[in-house]
């Protein structure tokens, strides 16, 4: 059993982790911010920690004293701005409060978004070894401020001479996160699926928060990555049908669109965007080269490592995933 | 030739700066500071300019000819202060200080070092602010008799009410309403060429409410409603809680009348008495007029163009003025008439 603090806990990943955390036996403090909502069970191996890793504070005196710390904590959306001030300067105050602890491992949680899908379409894998995003300003803000918090992680473990296990998840799907059921630009009755042939990249979490409490304990000789996908993933068509067959409210008229044809769109508006608008046009995800790729490209995504490095499988198919995430919609909703 | 500029402050208003001082011949960024050390990198690394690691060394090593002040506004007084007596020019983001005699008194320093000292007055330098402006000034709409200004913005679901956070969002008079209120002000005072420390100063009166009405504790005040009594009458409004955001203004004169929208902008221009289908067709041209918007719109958010462009003509003007010694486009005296009417809209929030 190890004392693992996890920041980020109130948010979508960060709860699902200390709860797979206390399933597996171990000690866990739960960092939320003050006002968060949405209290955790009782449970005698759980402590909570109120605290906003924006601003140094009390938390900081109490984050000491554990083996593992676990960082989920960080902005999926937002602007640039609000996504370092929150990111990027909560994890700086994380660590500075971290500086004197005697913790052994830094569990990071990073993001498939780091990675250079120019490349990895090139060799159709993307594995832990595939080169990270350079074109940072291509991509978006996160992608942006994922790559230097996971830079300052590393940076981190480094200087204070701990292990540091840097888990990138694919995207993940759970309750209330279903990313629309895969389809991209949609109304009541027609809905379009893009990259409709290419493989959805996602991880249930209850499985990806498994990987992340196996790697609390995983061997780990300094420093180790590891992707975390599902295995025998579907593309975004046969996701899409997972989600209906399963009860979803999707529209009744569905446009799949490959991303072949997606590819062809870009090229001619990229053309006009560089030759009349010295490339300032700001397009689109769907309309964009590079962030089109990043989510739509089909490419070969293994998890050997992680079911190598930390023992992982996961446990539900990405069609039990979505029957499961909907089941627990519904519970809630009938709860209310 | 280029001026030396540096940035003190990396918050979100920083990258717009930053992206005109990068893409402009008038400056060169020679150093970029913030209090957080991991912010300061962030941006020194994202736009390949140098980090500096204290005020000091900003100012005495890295001796900028301008500095941006771009922090928290209740630190703006003092950093202003600090860089004129380094004898450095400065553009500061607004509010530039917490009341109208600070604000005099930095004028007063800048003047006695022989150097400019300029608020962000970024709006007036907007496309329709500018038409409006021209309207005023050719006569367009006759005697000027009341400008109306909302801006709306759900601040209450932001940062600035956010209550993981400890303090006041906004340490000065008028709480978080106080970051936006210059903009209303000089808006509102460019318009109506009142001036407020002029020989009309005294005809003027401010009523109306500064409320916290959601109870949050960090957002000082939420709502405004204020009306301006004087040579030009006015109402200036804050509101936090409709949609869709919003920033309105209406100048009607004895001739015509001129609406915009700074966020979503469209201009709208009507005159002249009813007389039998006058009222019908300007209705039709204001509709043209509004699709003509839509479709300018969306290609404003397609090239990059949203309501902070003005700022960019702004500072593109501030260093034409400085380089070529000429007086800045936000003069003291726009500073000024800005701050005393902020002075009088805090004063309604006092018990």
């Amino acid at each position: 059993m190890k004392k693992v603090l996890v920041t980020g806990a109130s948010g979508f990943l960060g709860r699902a982790t200390v709860v797979a955390l206390l399933e597996a036996g171990h000690q866990v403090t739960a960092m939320v911010r003050p006002v968060s909502t949405g209290e955790f069970d009782d449970h005698e191996n759980l402590s909570i920690i109120r605290g906003d890793l924006r601003q140094l504070g009390e938390w900081a005196d109490e984050v000491g004293a554990h083996d593992v710390v676990v960082h989920a904590a960080a902005l999926t959306s937002g602007d640039l701005a609000e996504q370092i001030a929150t990111t990027v300067v909560g994890t700086a105050n994380l660590f500075d409060a971290l500086k004197s602890s005697p913790f052994t491992r830094l569990v990071h949680i990073s993001s498939f978004s780091v990675y250079d899908y120019a490349e990895a379409a090139t060799k159709n894998r993307l594995s832990e070894d595939t080169p990270l995003e350079q074109r940072t300003r291509d991509r978006d803000p996160y992608t942006e401020v994922k790559l230097y918090q996971e830079q300052m992680a590393r940076d981190f473990a480094r200087d204070q001479s701990i292990e540091l296990v840097v888990i990138r998840p694919g995207a993940i799907i759970g309750p209330n996160r279903l990313w629309d059921y895969g389809l991209g630009r949609t109304s009541k009755h027609i809905g379009v699926v893009f990259g409709s042939r290419s493989r959805f990249r996602l991880t249930f979490i209850d499985n990806c928060a498994d990987a992340i409490s196996l790697s609390v304990t995983a061997p780990c000789d300094g420093s180790i990555t590891v992707n975390v996908v599902d295995s025998e993933l579907p593309t975004y068509a046969e996701y899409l049908d997972m989600c209906r067959a399963a009860g979803a409210d999707v529209p009744r008229f569905i446009l799949p669109l490959p991303f072949a044809l997606m590819r062809a769109v870009v090229w001619p508006l990229e053309s006009v965007n560089k030759a009349k608008y010295k490339a300032t046009l700001r397009l689109p995800e769907s309309m964009h080269r590079f962030r089109q790729q990043a989510r739509w490209c089909d490419i070969d995504c293994p998890n050997d490592e992680a079911q190598q490095l930390l023992g992982w499988t996961p446990k539900l198919s990405a069609r039990e995933a979505v029957v499961a995430s909907l089941a627990r919609e519904a519970a809630v909703t009938s709860k209310r | 030739m280029a001026l030396r500029a540096a940035v003190i402050g990396c918050g979100s208003i920083a990258h717009e700066h930053l992206a005109f001082l990068l893409n402009t011949k008038a400056a060169e960024v020679v150093a970029v500071f913030d209090q957080s050390a991991v912010l300061t990198d962030f941006v020194c690394q994202r736009y390949g300019v140098t980090q500096a690691t204290s005020f000091d060394q900003v100012v005495n090593e890295y001796r900028p000819d301008v500095v941006h002040i771009l922090t928290p506004p209740s630190s703006h007084a003092a950093i202003i202060s600090d860089c004129l007596d380094h004898r450095i020019n400065v553009i500061c983001e607004k509010p530039a200080a917490p009341d109208f005699l600070t604000t005099q008194r930095l004028i007063d320093q800048a003047k006695s070092v022989g150097r400019h000292f300029v608020e962000s007055h970024n709006y007036r330098f907007n496309k329709t602010v500018r038409e409006a402006l021209a309207c005023v000034a050719s006569g367009a709409l006759g005697k000027v008799n009341e400008i109306d200004i909302l801006m709306a913005l759900p601040i209450l679901e932001s940062k600035f009410a956010d209550e993981n956070l400890k303090g006041p969002s906004v340490n000065l008079g008028a709480g978080a309403i106080h970051d936006f209120l210059p903009h209303l002000t000089y808006l509102w005072c460019a318009l109506s060429g009142v001036s407020l420390v002029g020989p009309h100063a005294s005809e003027l009166g401010v009523s109306g409410y500064l409320l916290n009405r959601s109870g949050n504790p960090r957002i000082g005040f939420d709502t405004l409603d204020v009306l301006i009594m004087g040579p030009v009458r006015g109402r200036l409004r804050f509101a936090p809680d409709v949609l869709p955001d919003a920033f309105r203004i209406v100048v009607r004169g004895s001739e015509g009348s001129f609406e915009t929208d700074l966020f979503n902008p469209f201009v709208r221009r009507e005159g002249l008495p009813n007389v039998a289908v006058r009222s019908s067709l300007e209705q039709l041209r204001s509709g043209t007029s509004l699709a003509k918007s839509g479709i300018d719109n969306l290609l404003s958010k397609v090239t990059n163009q949203g309501p902070l462009h003005g700022l960019h003509r702004m500072l593109e003007e501030t260093y034409e003025a400085l380089l070529s010694g000429s007086t800045p486009p936000v003069t003291p005296q726009h500073m000024l008439d800005s701050a005393k009417l902020i002075d009088l809209i805090v004063e309604l929030g006092k018990p």
